[in-house]
Formats: C-alpha cells, structure tokens, sequence
C-alpha cells in the first residue's frame, strides 16, 4: 500500500507543480496584445516565466555572424577579438532595446543573435554590422604626401583598394611619408593623407546627439576619458594650425583646423547624418569599436504575422489530431482508453510545465516533437492493454491480468523509449537551431511519457481496484 | 471493440515476396533520383536566400513579378506560391545578402507602386553555414544510428539484432526520402527532422518485435525458429495496427491543416509510419531469421565435421 502512497504523492505534486508552472503561460496568453506590450515594455517579471516560443512562431531575427578575424592586428588573439566583439554586440542591443535578446558564441568565429519580436531587422542588422573604428588622424600636406595623393589619382586607385594592401602599389607606398595612409572624405571630397592614429574610439566615455551645426543638422558630440582626454589635449596643443581628420571607418568625416589647445577632453563629429544615422552612430560609439569586422553569414526572420499564422495552424492541426487519437482510444478500448487518454493529457501538461520551467524554447519542430511523443505514449498504453486483452483471453480474471499486462510489457516500453532517446540525445548534440528544438520537446516528453503512461495508468487501476468501482473492466 | 482476433499469418515464409516489394521500393527511389536529377537541395544546404513576401492585393500575374525581379539584375531565381505567400529563392552564393534584399524590394516596389508589399520571412544561409549544417547533419544520422545498434546489440546480446533494427532504419529513411524526391519537395532542415522521427518511429516499432521474439524464444524452446517469429508477429499484430493508425491520424492532422511549415514534415511521417511498420516485420524480422539460420546450419556443419563437440550442444 506504501507503494502505491508514494506514487500517488508524486503524481500529485507533478500535478500541483505543472499547474503552478503553467500559470502565468496561461494568464499570458488570455491577455490582450495591448496588455502584453505593455508588459513586455515594462519588462514584466511574468516574462521569464511564460513558455518560451522559438522564432519561428513568435516572429523575430536570427543572425550568424562571422568575425573576420582576418584583418585583426598581430598582437591581438582571435579568440580575445571574438569574445569582445560578442560583448560589445551585446551592449549595441541592449542600447537598442530588444525584449530578451540572446547574443553567444557559436564556435571559434562565429557569434549567434537572437532577437524575438523585432519590428525592424534592418535596423538591428545595421547596429550589429557597424564596424565604427573612428580615429583621429592629423592631415599630412607634405610635397611627398601629395606626390603620392598625385599618383593615386592619375592611376585610379581608391584609397580602400591601395589601404587593403599597399605592398601592391610599392611607388605608391615609397613616396609616402612614415605611418601615413590615404583616406577617402565623405561625399567626394577628395582624399587625405593622414599620419597613424593618435586616438581611437576607445578612448570614449561618452557620445551623444546633438542638434549644434551650422545649420542645425545633428551632429555626435563625444566626451574622452580622462586618459583620452589628456592626449586630446596634448594632440591640439603640438598640432596647432594644423587639420585634424576624424576618420570613422575608413572615411574622413570632417577635417576642421585646429586653432586652440582643447583641454576638457570634448569634440564633435560632423557629417552628413540624418538623426536616425547620429543616434545609431552615438550608440555605437557608446558600446565600442568592434576588434574586427563581423558579417552576415545566415539569417532567417520571420514576420510576427506569419508566426501568428504558425502557432495557430500547428497548434490547430495538433489539436484536431490529439482529439481524434482520444476519440479512437475510447471506442477502442472503452474505460481503459479514458485511462490512457487522461495519461496522455497529463503528459501533455507536465511536459509543457517542464518546458515553461526551465525556459526552454518550442519551435515548430518541438510541436512535431511532441507529436511524436504523444503518439509514442499511445504505444505504450496500447502495448499494455493488448497483453492485458491476452492475458484475459488465457481466463485470467481481470486483477491477474492487468498485473501480468504491466510486467510484461514494462521493459518493451523502456527498451522503446530508451533508444528513441538515444537518438534524441544526439539530436540535442549535433543538431542546429530548429532540430535542437525537436530533440529537447522528444527527449523531455520521452521520459515524461515513461511516467505517465506506465505508473500514472497503473495507479488508476489499483484504485478502481481497491474502491472496487470495477471487477470487470471493459478493455 | 477488437479490429481482428487472434491471426495465424505465416510472414516468414513469404519473406521473399516482401524482400521483392522493398527492392522494388528501392528501385523507385533511385528511380526519382534520375528522374528528378538528384535531390532538390533547398537553402538550408546549398546556402542562398529565400524571401518570403505577401502584398496588399492579391496579384493576379506572377509574369510580372519575375519581370520585377530580373530588372534588379538577379538572373536564377524560383518563384512559387502558397496562399496568399510569394516565396522567392536564389540558390546561387551571393555576394551580399543585404544588396539581394535591397534591391529585390526595390525592384518589386516600383513595378507595383499601389500596392505594398510585405516581407514575411526572409532565410539567408551563407555557404559556410550550408556546409556546416550539411555537416551536422551527418553527424546526428551518424551517431544516432551507432548509439541505437549498440543499445539494441547490448539488450538482445546479439549485434546482429542490433544492426537489423538499424538496416530497418535505413530501409525506411532512404525510402520515405526517395518519396520527397519524388514529389519534388525541398531537402531542408526540417525534412532531416522528420526523418530523424520517421527513425525514431522505426526502431520503436522494431524494439516492441524483438522484444517478444526474445519472450517467446525463452518459453517455447522445442518450436522451430520460424514458427516463435511468426507466432510473435501475429501476436503483436493488433499493436502494430493501432499504433500505426494513432500516428498515422496525427500526422494526417498535419498535413491537412498545420500549414505549409509542417506540410512536408507531415508527408514524410505519413509515409514514415507505414514503412517503420512494414520494416519490421518484413525485413528485420526476416533478416535476423535468415541469419541465425546460417549460423545454426555452419553450427550444424561443424558438429557434423566434429570441430565443435557434439554434446556440448
């Protein structure tokens, strides 16, 4: 009787703990879209507790970048570069203002982003892609620095060409002073020389929008750090009367001469910005450079109206057939397919509790998964109640019968669902985006349905047993 | 409610007409290869773009929208339809995934400036990640397999179970791929997904089998090995049936109604689940009943040759 007790009670809690687990799921999804922006905007804690919808149903961006560890400078390890440019992404999105971003690193390059419930991918694409090396660069206008601006020009050359590598163009590079380089402006306004860096963007504490130009078009002021802002001060205090290039990847933003010493450690960028352009620039120079390069190298979003239409559709079709399974299983089999039928149900629930709980994501996939599951489940009670139906047809009396049923057929189901499971685990292991979804929804539901349809089932039984509601049960 | 009673079908010795109903299958399989020019890889592997786009009104000319589309200069594309969905796909390497984007909206807009268009999905996958999936892909086949034949070899003491179950497995996927071939459909993610389930379906089926030829093959020691396989399979006959039917119903589900995602999933495993049923009792089972007996008769040959002691039989 013990035995039975202890079941019982797990079976109880599981029960309490799913209904407890699937709570704010359920609340969530009776609110209206007004209600659940609002609380996505406020960052409910309800969020971190509903179930988790893949992309592929909520709608949303899903990048792979690759870090161009190619161009890195010697000193720098590609290991180093790739995991700051995975925290510098990171904080470009967090100041963009993504619910629940996921920003990790997928092997030795590649960085993976996910960002649920994006209105404008393109836009995200842009802040994640900004390179935004900005350098400041004193313009050389040495008569060896405009032979080779010369040179350049009558052959043709754009600065990116000769500056991707200059050993290709030797005359060029020879005629040019030490360090220097040749920069494009913005805008065709012809090219620059200009001596190495002196100051970089990492030398920012701060950048921001303002709206001070000549003719009140934005523009980025910047503030250095304290370190920075000394050698700011010490570059205008050599450099006087001399043009000070503000190179933002690769491209002279402007070039204004310096007439003053400046010794608060402040500038401003101007350009040609439109104020969208100047709030994504300030923001990527708020959270840093990026070491290297990163590129696109896979994509997949999906329009919030399309999942809309997924989850409905996958939802429906499950729906429709799970309820005609139940239907089958109670003509079939009468009082003992209401019993598998509420095993199955029970399944159903814990295993969505299980995911709720620990935040693990259901993609289209999963729910194929969980198909796969339930119909697994369905073998498992039908195996069952066959055996039970040949042991009666021996002249065993129900009680016998349904005891041996359960013996026998205990380690055919555990055989069944183990090596599905085997299969499952090295789903989870190799599989990508999508298929991880489907191994985590089997793999959960697998162990799940062990549960639910041996003991749960079971301890059904031995109640109607014990309470005596049937001798004879009809299966 | 019981579909049958009690059967008394003899499978072992008709295993030949089966053996010649899965070559035929096979040779239909490869038959949809050559006719189909190889599987018609999607994105996910070759790696390209696909965008997905829904306008305002309905279009009634799809000419114009491939006018639209080779006015912004992208030569090999495929257009296809789905409801009210237009799916454009480009499977060549591109340049930049960002200028196809561009300049494919760009396009369509002016072509048809009243009515706005909307994009609904977009999947670029860059040809390191075609590989790289590609790759993983094998691996999970790779490992799942190897991972069952030892579990099943270490339950039933014997590999040669072990490896059976998983030709088994091999049968119904090479088959039920031979099938997506046939009606043309996409090799992607998701289609190695339903196979992966049509597998896993498969070896359950064969698990459930093998385990009751183990039962029976403890107490019935004095019957032939054929008539305990036999036996065993009618036994569990109604099983096979009812569970097939449960799955068969969902996926049906599926099909019918989940929606163009699950459409292909749902195909697979509709054909899936007749094939992992009839895998198991007409090539496993027959398999591992061919084998032992080769084994039992060079047993036989020996004993009779007086390598191995008689008695100890």
């Amino acid at each position: 009787m013990s035995k039975i007790n202890w079941k019982l009670w797990i079976t109880v809690l599981l029960i309490a703990f799913s209904v407890w687990t699937l709570w704010p799921s359920i609340s969530w999804f009776m609110m209206s879209k007004d209600l659940r922006e609002q609380a996505e905007q406020a960052k409910d804690p309800i969020l971190g507790k509903i179930l988790k919808l893949g992309l592929d149903l909520k709608g949303g961006t899903h990048l792979l970048l690759e870090v161009d560890t190619s161009k890195l400078e010697e000193n720098v390890k590609a290991k180093d570069a790739v995991d700051r440019a995975t925290e510098i992404i990171r904080n470009r999105i967090d100041q963009f203002g993504v619910a629940e971003p996921m920003i990790a690193k997928q092997g030795d390059k590649w960085i993976v982003i996910q960002l649920p419930g994006i209105k404008d991918p393109k836009a995200a694409k842009d802040l994640i892609g900004k390179t935004a090396l900005l350098e400041f660069r004193i313009v050389n206008n040495s008569q060896e620095a405009g032979r080779a601006l010369d040179l350049l020009t009558n052959k043709g050359i754009k600065p990116a060409q000769y500056r991707e590598d200059p050993s290709k163009y030797p005359e060029i590079e020879i005629s040019l002073p030490e360090g220097s380089s040749i920069f494009e402006g913005r805008g065709n306004e012809g090219y620059y020389v200009l001596d190495k860096a002196l100051l970089t963007g990492a030398a920012l504490t701060n950048a921001k929008v303002e709206f001070g130009g000549q003719f009140g078009q934005p523009i980025v002021s910047i503030e250095f750090s304290k370190e920075g802002g000394r050698i700011f001060a010490d570059i205008t205090e050599r450099n006087r009367e001399k043009n000070l290039a503000i190179v933002l990847d690769g491209i002279v933003q402007s070039a204004p001469v310096i007439r003053n010493r400046i010794p608060d450690g402040k500038a401003i960028i101007e350009g040609s910005f439109n104020a969208e352009d100047a709030r994504l620039l300030a923001t990527v120079l708020r959270a840093g450079a990026l070491p290297a390069p990163v590129r696109v190298i896979e994509e997949r979003t999906v329009g919030p109206s399309l999942g809309d239409d997924s989850i409905k559709k996958g939802f429906m079709s499950s729906l429709i057939g799970v309820i005609v399974v139940f239907i089958f299983m109670f003509v079939y089999y009468r009082t003992s397919g209401i019993i598998a039928d509420i095993a199955l149900a029970l399944n159903l629930i814990i295993l969505m509790a299980v995911m709720a709980y620990f935040q693990f994501t259901l993609t289209l996939p999963g729910v194929a998964g969980i198909a796969l599951t339930l119909a697994m489940a369905v073998d498992a009670n039908v195996l069952i109640l066959e055996r039970i139906r040949e042991e009666l047809a021996t002249g065993k009396t129900t009680r016998v019968a349904v005891d041996i049923g359960y013996q026998k057929v205990f380690w055919t189901i555990f055989d069944a669902n183990f090596t599905t499971l085997i299969a499952a685990i090295f789903l989870f292991q190799f599989g990508t985006g999508p298929i991880k979804g489907f191994a985590v929804t089997l793999s959960i539901g697998l162990i799940i349905s062990m549960f639910t349809a041996i003991t749960v089932t079971k301890l059904i039984y031995k109640f109607l047993f014990k309470e005596n509601f049937l001798l004879k049960i009809k299966i | 409610m019981q579909f049958f009673k009690s059967t008394h079908i003899d499978f072992i010795g008709s295993r030949y007409k089966f053996f010649i109903v899965s070559i035929s299958l096979f040779v239909l399989t490869v038959g949809a290869f050559i006719y189909r020019g190889g599987p018609n890889y999607g994105i996910d592997f070759t790696g390209g773009m696909m965008m997905q786009i829904s306008f305002e009104k309905e279009l009634t000319d799809l000419q114009d929208l491939r006018n639209a589309i080779e006015d912004s200069k992208i030569t090999s594309f495929e257009i296809q339809t789905s409801e009210n969905l237009i799916m454009i796909r480009a499977k060549k390497t591109l340049q930049s995934q960002e200028e196809f984007e561009k300049s494919v909206s760009q396009s369509i807009q002016n072509k048809f400036p009243d009515n706005p268009m909307k994009v609904e999905r977009i999947e670029y996958v860059g040809p390191s990640v075609g590989q790289y999936l590609s790759k993983q892909a094998l691996y999970s086949f790779f490992f799942a397999f190897l991972g069952m034949i030892v579990y099943v070899a270490f339950r039933f003491k014997s590999s040669l179970w072990g490896v059976a179950s998983v030709l088994g497995i091999i049968h119904d996927i090479v088959i039920s791929f031979g099938f997506v071939i046939l009606v043309n459909k996409e090799i992607n993610i998701t289609v190695v997904a339903a196979l992966l389930t049509v597998a896993g379906y498969s070896i359950n089926d064969t698990i459930v089998l093998f385990d009751r030829i183990k039962e029976n093959l403890r107490f019935g020691a004095k019957e032939t090995f054929a008539n305990i396989i036999n036996k065993s399979i009618n036994e569990v006959l109604v099983r096979t049936v009812v569970t097939s039917l449960t799955v068969f119903i969902v996926s049906t589900s599926l099909f019918f109604f989940g929606g163009e995602v699950i459409h292909t999933f749902a195909y697979i495993m509709v054909i899936g689940t007749v094939l992992g049923a009839y895998s198991t009792i007409f090539l496993c089972t027959p398999l591992v009943y061919e084998w032992e007996l080769r084994r039992n008769n060079r047993l036989k040959m020996a004993i009779k040759q007086g390598v191995i002691n008689s008695k100890k039989k």
